[in-house]
């Protein structure tokens, strides 16, 4: 009941002016895409477990920017470029310290 | 984990793409969780029904603040990023989510600080600085990053009630 409200009181922009142009074809992959990427981190974890998924996240902002040069024409700054491996190698320490720790 | 890393992407590049065509974000956001709640109850309904049953109140409790953190405040965030940053900025800063989860996992879960862990979080933070640095310009504040500093805060919250939550479900 709590989920037919949910879905019901959600369905309102549907009908909204604003949105009537929307391309609902692309909308529609980008929910699968959603529930997709949601289970694949069950489906990981489960299978590889969390330190593994943990470190392979670490590769996302590498796709995200090839796909973004790519699709939106956006390029990383140097500055990004630099944090972004600074960021990556933080993680991948605080994982070895974690792991050392066990 | 290629797939999971590649649908993220499409995930973060499509959103992007909707927002550019001048879409709201919060009609997106609803849009889209919408029709992942469809296809999802549609997919359970078939396959697994004993999931509609409702086996612990206090999980049930957990799970609706998480959705609410998670759906609404932090996704609701960067998506208002997104419209005026790039997907590039909010890969980059949603790396330190496990950082930020980790430092309020002390005061919460009563995780102990360590020393190794500490210069981890000063690199962490470093790294972020340098991500939202324009050279000659300093900190910008301008391109979403404000607001992704704020999912990465509420994805940290819902990291941390997560861990709680499995005490219960």
């Amino acid at each position: 009941m709590v989920t037919a409200s949910v879905v019901l009181f959600s369905l309102w922009p549907i009908f909204h002016v604003e949105i009537v142009s929307v391309q609902w074809g692309l909308l529609i992959v980008n929910s699968l895409v959603i529930l997709l990427a949601n289970f694949l981190v069950s489906y990981v974890i489960h299978k590889a477990g969390a330190m593994y998924f943990a470190i392979g996240t670490n590769m996302s902002p590498l796709i995200v920017s090839l796909l973004s040069i790519v699709v939106l024409r956006n390029w990383p700054t140097w500055m990004q470029v630099l944090g972004g491996m600074v960021i990556v190698g933080s993680i991948m320490l605080f994982q070895y310290v974690a792991k050392s720790r066990k | 984990m290629l797939l999971y890393c590649t649908s993220f992407a499409v995930y973060l590049t499509i959103q992007q793409k909707l927002l550019n065509m001048g879409m709201s974000p919060i009609y997106l956001n609803t849009l889209c969780y919408t029709f992942a709640g469809i296809f999802l109850c549609a997919y359970l309904f078939f396959r697994n029904r004993s999931a509609f049953v409702i086996k612990s109140k206090k999980g049930l409790a957990y799970g609706i603040v998480i959705a609410i953190v998670v759906s609404i405040f932090a996704d609701m965030l960067v998506l208002y990023g997104l419209r005026v940053g790039t997907p590039i900025t909010w890969s980059l800063l949603v790396c330190s989510a496990p950082l930020v989860t980790y430092l309020l996992a002390i005061p919460l879960l009563k995780e102990p600080l360590t020393g190794r862990k500490f210069l981890v979080v000063v690199l962490s933070i470093l790294g972020a600085t340098l991500v939202i640095y324009l050279p000659g310009t300093g900190i910008d504040l301008k391109h979403g990053a404000p607001y992704f500093i704020g999912a990465v805060c509420f994805f940290g919250i819902a990291n941390n009630l997560s861990q709680l939550a499995f005490k219960y479900i």
